[in-house]
């Protein structure tokens, strides 16, 4: 990959916070790999490419429209420990999550709570600045009261989560429910790597999910649904770096460490109804799907990365998707196919009056830059299990799926400072291979489930880890600036291994 | 429906959805070219050219008395020439003249003329932009540093810079009040009033009475008296000297003439729009192919050391070469010397024509077209553009011009091979570099 590739790298990590939560659509404006740090939630289909419409979900449905709570019985502790990881070191990291439902009567209710830890990745320690490294002679350095210390190597990576659900079956085959979930947030995966040039970054911040969704059941897997949901995501993103800078007055090059705060701020509105029903056949059922998201984000952080400049955005993002599964004793099968149109535009905004480079006054609050991308990305998912039974009710069953998730988009970049109009277009493929295998016993279950997901990348430096200069550039230690001379996009693989577990506890 | 139906129907469903995600965009392996903006930065990043911080803010009285000795001919020695003569806020601190004309010249600017009897000042008036940025060589030749460490002023021989001297701008304001050509006179001039020119008949060898006397000039006036008073309440009158006042003269400047807020400069602070494509390509050129950064690096681009480019000899001519100008080499005795002059710090140099220590080319396109050839545009200088008494000083002989090239830098020897194109990118990349608070000086006018 190349710097070309992350061109538009903006609102990626809120849509590494949505493709783990359906009915959130998923921006992405480049093929930055999202890594599996969010999506470690129960799933009985994740082995399976991750199927949704037309397949039920009996773990994550509850998760994705609470009204589908309805579906719980008796009492039950779950939990599933999860571990993901991005080759090349540009990520990583393990959650455990642990979780209870409770059905009595015409309530249900359910609580997760889970703990995550997130590794450190490449970039995220003394970088790359070939003043340090050259031990300039001259260099002085003063340091800000606010700056990130060596204090902050022993700082929380750890995120915490909690998520409530409570329900309630109102008769004729109505239910409504709400959830609420909720993070603390002190690292998302691989944000270090955005900033290349820092000495550290200090993250913080939360997120939030509320949804209410009801349910109509006209009889054995025919169903409607619909969910409303708000979803935030605020983080803050304290990025410390070193400068080198001339001082005239002490006629020296002098190195001050500078902290610069950049926030990251994602608010979604969204509606989804869904629908499924059998076919003439009770083996074969066939969903369908339809979705808005409304999303602002208010405030954009300032990656030191090639990109599409943007202080703030809006997007208005839809999918339309139907699927079609059969379920025997032995096989499940299904394939569904999302269409996904959005529309975002971004822009920057003039802090100060300035001017065009014709001269033309700009003043201060004017976009000076106006981004409009136009997405068209499509979804495939195909999944197949097979079930051994072995004795009784215990079973073996195993199962394998993909995903392609195939963005495109078209950018029309107004830029009022040059006076330039540029488009272009860009596009990537995802793809996910996906497996698992779950053993069935006494009304429990115990399940491995993993995916390999290809065909995005991550910012990461030359092997030697440090600045390579450039061809004919004399590389003597000087004083200059810090730049990610290696800087490149690296292709890499991310992997998530979820071994789940759900025991009736009466 | 069978199972069988089921994976053909999933077959062609997923076909179809990825035929179409195919069919409106291409996918192009994208080169393996960082972003223009990256390449930049790259490129730059090897050659120590990092953001400046703010000058210190200058002692407001310091300034204002600095303001009034920098615009006041009383400083030379006929009273006819200020420092402003020749750095004038028209010409964005300089006279736009090849050479400078010092005392006894008419007029100002770029239609100043030589007065009756006296010869140009053998070289170009270099802009006070930027001066005060930390500089540790001034003048064309360097002849006053700091090569011996902060503090330790060097000058020309025989002149000692008294210790009240705060800094290598307010050494180099020591003196132009003794050259008699640019400001002092000499023995038997008359001052405009038709008195007699007492700073002239002080002999050469004593600096010290020549600013005792400068001094003595200005103490005499009450407003001086009040200013000094107030720049400097801690000294008696009595205990003042011209350091002070060339003290006071740089704090001005240092005030006054720093602009580096170029887009360039905002271009370096991170701002990627800061500059044209046109530019960046040209800074490009200028960190690479063109080589230009090899001397001109730094975080002033420049002012850091010396070179022989090439530059056509004009003028009267300095010291024991004179009519010749050997720069550096008058300084320093090494052969590898000879015609080198400072290379010059390059913000705002696109107000500062005509260019080089002689003033030889009135545009950045021509001095551009010199490095690209050095040698070639050595041999076939073209005078043309110079005034016709500058022009007649034009050294233009053979002899000359092959003096002029055999110390020829190493990296000029040979030709650039930069296309027109290329050529005007780096026109562009250089006037990237003005800051626009530096176009208008008006203001600072009294």
């Amino acid at each position: 990959m190349t710097y070309r590739l992350a061109l538009a790298l903006v609102a990626t990590l809120p849509a590494a916070l949505g493709t783990a939560r359906g009915q959130v659509i998923a921006v992405k404006t480049a093929p930055i790999a999202d890594g599996g740090q969010f999506a470690f939630l129960p799933s009985a289909n994740l082995g399976m490419g991750g199927l949704s419409i037309a397949l039920p979900d009996s773990a994550l449905d509850p998760f994705i429209n609470p009204a589908k709570g309805a579906h719980l019985s008796g009492a039950r502790v779950f939990g599933a420990p999860t571990f993901f990881s991005v080759t090349r070191q540009a990520g990583g990291g393990l959650t455990l999550p642990l979780g209870a439902s409770v059905s009595s009567g015409k309530w249900f209710t359910q609580l997760l709570v889970a703990m995550q830890d997130i590794d450190r990745t490449g970039n995220d320690g003394p970088v790359v600045s070939p003043l340090a490294a050259a031990e300039a002679r001259s260099a002085t350095t003063t340091t800000t009261t606010d700056v990130v210390t060596s204090d902050d190597d022993r700082a929380s990576r750890q995120n915490r989560y909690v998520h409530g659900l409570l329900g309630r079956r109102l008769g004729h085959g109505f239910s409504l429910a709400s959830s609420a979930s909720w993070w603390r947030l002190n690292a998302v995966d691989g944000v270090e790597l955005y900033y290349p040039v820092n000495d550290q970054v200090r993250q913080h911040g939360e997120a939030s999910d509320v949804r209410i969704g009801i349910l109509k059941e006209f009889g054995p897997g025919h169903s409607i649904e619909a969910v409303a949901l708000h979803n935030r995501f605020a983080m803050n993103q304290d990025v410390a770096s070193t400068e080198t800078l001339w001082d005239p007055t002490l006629r020296q090059f002098t190195s001050r460490a500078r902290v610069e705060p950049n926030a990251d701020e994602t608010d979604t509105w969204g509606l989804h109804l869904g629908y499924l029903r059998p076919l003439a056949d009770s083996t074969w059922h066939v969903g369908a799907i339809l979705t808005a998201n409304r999303i602002n984000q208010p405030r954009l952080p300032a990656y030191d990365l090639p990109e599409v400049p943007a202080d703030a955005a809006r997007a208005q993002a839809y999918n339309i998707g139907a699927g079609i599964s059969r379920s025997t004793s032995q096989l499940v099968a299904g394939f569904e196919a999302i269409y996904e149109p959005i529309w975002r535009h971004s822009w920057v905004r003039a802090d100060e009056s300035t001017e065009a480079r014709d001269g033309t006054p700009i003043d201060a609050g004017t976009n000076v830059l106006e981004n409009d991308f136009r997405f068209h990305n499509a979804i495939a998912r195909l999944g197949l299990g097979f079930a051994v039974p072995i004795v009784g009710e215990h079973a073996l069953t195993f199962e394998a799926g993909g995903q392609l998730r195939a963005i495109r988009y078209r950018l029309e970049q107004q830029d009022a400072i040059q006076g330039a109009h540029v488009t272009s277009t860009q596009g990537w493929n995802e793809w996910t291979r996906s497996w698992g295998v779950s053993y069935r016993f006494a009304g429990a279950a115990v399940q491995y489930r993993g995916n390999l997901t290809t065909g995005a990348s991550r910012p990461g430096f030359d092997d030697d880890g440090g600045v390579v200069f450039a061809p004919g550039i004399d590389a003597r230690p000087c004083c200059g600036q810090a730049v990610p001379f290696g800087l490149k996009f690296d292709d890499v693989r991310t992997t998530t291994h979820q071994i789940s577990f759900s025991v009736p506890i009466r | 429906m069978g199972t069988h139906h089921l994976t053909r129907l999933i077959a062609l469903v997923l076909a179809c959805v990825v035929g179409a995600c195919k069919s409106e965009y291409t996918i192009a392996d994208p080169p393996d070219q960082p972003t223009l903006d990256t390449q930049v930065r790259q490129t730059i990043g090897g050659w120590g050219v990092v953001p400046i911080l703010p000058v210190a803010q200058q002692n407001p009285a310091l300034v204002e008395l600095g303001r009034s000795l920098f615009f006041d001919k009383i400083l030379s020695g006929n009273r006819d020439v200020a420092c402003a003569t020749c750095h004038t806020m028209v010409d964005h601190a300089t006279d736009a003249l090849s050479l400078a004309i010092g005392t006894g010249g008419v007029s100002t600017g770029a239609t100043r003329t030589l007065g009756a009897g006296r010869q140009f000042v053998p070289r170009n008036a270099p802009s006070l932009l930027n001066q005060g940025l930390g500089l540790f060589y001034l003048f064309w030749d360097g002849r006053v540093n700091e090569e011996g460490g902060i503090g330790q002023f060097r000058t020309p021989t025989g002149v000692t810079i008294p210790p009240q001297v705060s800094n290598l701008l307010a050494a180099q304001a020591m003196l132009p009040v003794l050259n008699r050509t640019e400001m002092r006179g000499v023995s038997g001039d008359r001052d405009v009033a038709g008195n007699p020119n007492e700073l002239a008949t002080i002999p050469d060898e004593l600096p010290p009475q020549v600013w005792a006397a400068a001094m003595r000039r200005l103490l005499a006036i009450q407003e001086y008296q009040a200013k000094f008073a107030a720049a400097y309440p801690s000294i008696p009158a009595s205990s003042l000297g011209f350091a002070h006042a060339a003290n006071a003269i740089a704090a001005f400047e240092i005030q006054a003439f720093t602009h580096s807020n170029s887009p360039f400069d905002r271009f370096l602070s991170g701002d990627n729009r800061a500059m044209s494509t046109e530019e960046k390509r040209g800074a490009l050129l200028f960190f690479g192919k063109a080589r230009c950064s090899t001397c001109h690096s730094g975080p002033l681009l420049g002012g850091q050391s010396f070179a022989n480019v090439g530059v056509p000899q004009i003028g009267p001519g300095v010291g024991a070469a004179a009519p010749l100008d050997i720069g550096r080499g008058e300084e320093v005795q090494f052969p590898e010397y000879r015609f080198a002059f400072r290379v010059q710090p390059l913000r705002n140099v696109e107000l500062t024509a005509p260019y080089f220590h002689s003033g030889a080319y009135p545009t950045l396109e021509a001095v551009v077209r010199h490095y690209n050839n050095a040698d070639s545009a050595q041999k076939s200088y073209d005078p043309s553009s110079l005034t016709p008494a500058v022009r007649a000083l034009y050294h233009g002989d053979a002899a000359t011009k092959l003096a002029v090239l055999e110390t020829l830098d190493f990296r000029l020897r040979e030709p650039l091979r930069l296309t027109a194109t290329e050529q005007s990118q780096l026109v562009a990349f250089l006037k990237s570099l003005t800051d626009p608070a530096a176009r208008d000086l008006s203001s600072i006018a009294p």
